[in-house]
């Protein structure tokens, strides 16, 4: 998917701002930091807008557990955490 | 405060999205402060989602600009409990007035119970009269008056325990017979009553009075001294008075009285009495004359005391009265009366009545003559 896609798709410049922070409890509890906006969302794979970048979480039965200003919670069983972009 | 209670207490609703870009409504609610909670894509074109109630309508102002369609699946919190159980206030209601009616059931005592003494009432009584039976604030401190009370009230009393147990009063007794002062063997014998001595039996002492002579109350029947040729010793006055004393008793009646007889007209008065307050029900009794007979309801052990009052109408006729009749009756009355005043081993020698003719009533005299023992130690 390119740039233009996702800021169509989601209504969002992908611009972060300065650190994000990604903390992975177990294998089924994940927190990140100071994202800047989801990207997409699926059961299986969940994309954030991370500092200028997406990050990919990929798994089985994600849910976003809690969405506020600064965290982002997800639950469900995480395989693998990857850079999109 | 209601931020705070709200988001707290977990008053949330359960929505669903639909629309093409279901990570547009995440994005857009956390930018305006909106918390989402355990969002889920169950289909392609559709999100389900926890949102705060406080934060419904204002999400669904910001999406409806965009289009979405929003559904509520379920409500929760304490907030929606109130809506849901809108029709089953009456039940709260008298739930709350039952648990009131049991503290208040429970914050005072109701009954006493005695334990170790063989006169219950007695103890009983002297708690009442204490105003023990009432709230449970500060009975503590009338408690020592009250074991001081009972003790004083029977000399063969050890000691006494009074707590407050639950709802009841219980007084713990004990009884020692040893502690009784024996009997005074020592002094004159007197005569009880005014009589005629029959039959002077003395085995200590000296007699001081012959057979068949009158004696009044507080006379000297055998005197606690002994002579012993020309001194006189002191001894242990014992013996008999066998002696006859006469009762006599008389009562004037009416030869016309009034009969009442019962017309058949009855008025049902209900009296409640409930934590020291007493109500009538049913209005008041408006007969001139009347009988009145009261029933007891169950109450299956609560702290109320229903009574049923019943009040018969009377009517009262003047009659005249079978002379015979009323002597046997009046007769009856008066021996009945004289026995009260008879000890238990007086025998009844000879009953005699007399009656006395008036012009509109009849003088009734009974006369018992009995034998008894009358001497007693002053």
């Amino acid at each position: 998917m390119s740039k233009k896609d996702f800021i169509y798709k989601t209504g969002l410049a992908p611009e972060g701002a300065g650190y994000f922070k990604i903390s992975l409890f177990e294998d089924n509890f994940l927190l990140i930091e100071n994202h800047s906006g989801i990207a997409d969302m699926k059961s299986e794979c969940i994309k954030i807008f991370c500092e200028k970048r997406i990050v990919g979480i990929f798994g089985e039965n994600l849910t976003i557990r809690e969405l506020d200003g600064c965290c982002l919670k997800i639950n469900g069983k995480i395989f693998k955490i990857e850079y999109l972009t | 405060m209601l931020k705070l209670l709200n988001g707290d207490l977990y008053s949330y609703e359960r929505l669903r999205f639909t629309g093409l870009n279901t990570q547009d409504i995440l994005n857009i609610s956390y930018k305006n402060g909106i918390i989402i909670k355990n969002a889920v894509r169950t289909e392609y074109a559709q999100m389900e989602a926890d949102v705060y109630s406080i934060h419904v309508k204002k999400l669904k102002k910001l999406l409806g600009k965009n289009k979405y369609k929003i559904s509520t699946i379920k409500k929760r919190g304490v907030f929606y409990q109130f809506d849901t159980n809108k029709n089953r206030i009456f039940l709260w209601v008298s739930l709350l007035m039952a648990f009131l009616g049991l503290c208040l059931f429970f914050s005072r005592t109701w009954s006493v119970k005695v334990f170790g003494y063989d006169q219950p009432e007695k103890i009983i009584q002297i708690v009442k009269n204490n105003n023990m039976i009432s709230w449970k604030k500060g009975l503590n401190n009338k408690i020592e008056d009250l074991q001081l009370q009972i003790l004083k009230s029977d000399d063969n009393i050890l000691w006494s325990w009074v707590t407050v147990n639950g709802t009841n009063i219980e007084v713990y007794v004990k009884k020692d017979e040893t502690l009784k002062l024996p009997e005074n063997k020592q002094g004159n014998l007197y005569a009880s009553k005014d009589c005629v001595i029959r039959n002077l039996v003395v085995l200590g002492g000296t007699g001081k009075v012959e057979n068949g002579k009158t004696v009044k109350k507080g006379d000297i029947l055998i005197e606690a001294t002994q002579k012993i040729g020309e001194e006189f010793y002191p001894v242990n006055a014992q013996g008999k008075a066998v002696a006859s004393v006469y009762y006599s008793s008389s009562q004037t009646v009416p030869v016309k009285s009034t009969v009442y007889t019962e017309t058949g007209n009855k008025k049902n008065i209900c009296r409640i009495r409930f934590l020291g307050m007493d109500i009538l029900a049913g209005g008041k009794n408006e007969f001139v004359t009347s009988n009145k007979t009261e029933q007891k309801i169950n109450t299956f052990g609560l702290p109320i005391d229903i009574t049923k009052i019943i009040y018969s109408e009377t009517q009262g006729e003047i009659k005249t009265v079978d002379n015979e009749t009323l002597v046997n009756e009046t007769q009856a009355q008066l021996i009945t009366f004289l026995k009260q005043q008879m000890p238990e081993n007086a025998v009844v020698h000879k009953t005699e009545t007399t009656v006395t003719e008036n012009d509109d009533s009849l003088t009734v005299h009974v006369y018992i003559e009995t034998v008894e023992d009358v001497a007693v130690r002053g």
